[in-house]
């Protein structure tokens, strides 16, 4: 039963890393979506620029279903031979999970909505697009340090 | 309008509004409007700004009128999407000239037709309800303020009270409406338009020579300065006037400085339109959210005004540094 409390936990790291920060993310590409949409309803010739910037909250999804990924591939859940792993152990992974999934989420709504003021300006100005991706990408850069940390937490777990 | 809007809730539409900024007109514009050698080029030019000038020649007499009514349904549709009853707090103003005009042509033996449509009841309706007296198509406060405008003017024989109470009616109905959507750039926009309205009033009858008394019943509450600070400050000299008006104290100071500044009461008139734009402008700067369409309807509106205005004047003969001095300030 103790064993068993390990990969638990270790589950429960790797969904949260994937629910939150997917969750970020779709809360994000949704805000950014709905500001394209208008844009593109009065002109339609701006969707290349409008349909980069919703994409950069996308980027948090997939940061923490790698590191879902991760954690699952460790414990053997991909393949199907678990392994055993005590409570303290399951605890590292999932408490490795955890920036990523914490930061990935609050990161992915926070980039959607300054993508939406982005492609808002887009629909304004389009010539300044790339202004609106550095200020959408800043964003990025704690999703990222977020990712790195939750790497090198888990890297070195022994299982 | 239970829940409270947030700006999240108007991603769409601040999209699409800011799309439609880039046709709105602009001081280069306006110089080309004037400068046009003919009708053509006028009507080109307002063609590239979004105006429907399809089936005119330029020649028409009402042509400013039939180019911003055009406009103004295409816009008011657009607005309409963020939301039904978000912005009928712009449209009464137009729904109590028209209860204005229905009452008054009671009294008159040759009723005028000087209606205006873009307003949030049904000319036609509207027009029933006054004449029999069933005041369902109405809001509650439009009701409640014809009932009022025909006692008191019935009362007094005086039917200047017609427009005085209505117009009372009216900011309380544009107020309640604000709150409703409960947004501050809403809000601050209707207590400016009274304080605008009561600086414009105490400034007049100062000048007509009107009783304090008098004056005391024409101001309006709603405003960042009470209409009791409005009739303590009546009879003050204008050094004192703005000391005395509290959160309309600046306006008054710029009204005062406009009027000595020898402009007349048009030159006054401006000043009052673009005092406004102004506060409008505030809203140039918010990415997403209601102000961007309260703004952008806003800023149509003044639009419409500057093209009537540079139509009549080039229809009139006026050269462009008289039609230039007439305009107001653009949001753009």
């Amino acid at each position: 039963m103790f064993e068993l409390n390990g990969i638990v936990f270790a589950m429960l790291g790797a969904a949260l890393a994937s629910g939150l920060a997917g969750t970020g993310s779709a809360m994000g590409c949704g805000v950014a979506g709905e500001a394209g949409a208008g844009v593109i309803a009065e002109d339609p010739s701006k969707f290349g620029a409008t349909l980069l910037l919703q994409a950069l909250p996308g980027t948090q999804g997939i940061y923490g279903t790698l590191m879902a990924f991760l954690v699952l591939n460790k414990i053997g859940a991909i393949s199907g031979n678990f392994v055993t792993i005590d409570a303290a152990t399951g605890l590292m992974l999932l408490f490795s999970c955890l920036p990523i999934a914490i930061a990935g989420w609050t990161s992915g709504y926070a980039q959607g909505k300054t993508a939406a003021a982005g492609i808002v300006m887009v629909g304004k100005r389009p010539s300044e697009a790339a202004k609106g991706m550095i200020y959408a990408a800043m964003v990025e850069t704690y999703a990222v340090l977020a990712l790195l940390i939750s790497f090198l937490a888990f890297i070195n777990i022994p299982v | 309008m239970s829940k409270k809007n947030k700006p999240l809730d108007f991603l769409m539409i601040s999209g699409r509004i800011k799309s439609r900024e880039v046709r709105l007109v602009d001081d280069q514009t306006v110089d080309k409007l004037i400068e046009a050698p003919d009708w053509a080029e006028v009507l080109k030019i307002l063609a590239e700004r979004g105006y429907d000038v399809s089936g005119l020649t330029g020649e028409e007499k009402n042509l400013a009128a039939q180019l911003c009514e055009r406009d103004r349904a295409e816009t008011a549709a657009v607005a309409k999407s963020a939301g039904a009853g978000m912005f009928d707090c712009f449209l009464y103003s137009n729904d109590y000239h028209n209860l204005k005009v229905a009452l008054k042509n009671e009294l008159l033996s040759e009723p005028r037709e000087i209606y205006m449509t873009g307003g949030s009841v049904p000319v036609e309706e509207l027009r029933e309800a006054v004449r029999t007296r069933e005041y369902k198509a109405l809001t509650d406060l439009m009701a409640r303020g014809v009932a009022e405008a025909l006692e008191t003017s019935n009362r007094t024989g005086n039917s200047q009270f017609i427009d005085i109470v209505l117009d009372r009616y009216c900011f309380r109905d544009m107020t309640a409406a604000a709150e409703k959507v409960g947004n501050a750039f809403l809000s601050g926009y209707v207590r400016t338009l009274i304080d605008v309205a009561n600086v414009k009033a105490l400034l007049r009858l100062r000048k007509m020579g009107k009783s304090p008394e008098f004056a005391a019943l024409v101001f309006f509450e709603g405003g960042n300065a009470s209409p009791e600070r409005f009739t303590a400050a009546y009879t003050a000299t204008d050094d004192e006037l703005p000391n005395l008006l509290g959160g309309a104290a600046d306006l008054m100071q710029k009204a005062l400085a406009e009027l000595s500044g020898g402009g007349g009461m048009s030159g006054f008139e401006l000043f009052c339109d673009n005092y406004l734009m102004d506060y409008i402008k505030n809203a140039k700067f918010v990415p997403y959210g209601a102000e961007v369409p309260m703004a952008y309807l806003l800023a149509k509106e003044t639009e419409y005004k500057v093209v009537s205005m540079i139509i009549a004047g080039r229809q009139t003969g006026l050269d462009a540094q008289s039609i230039k001095e007439r305009l107001r300030a653009l949001y753009v």
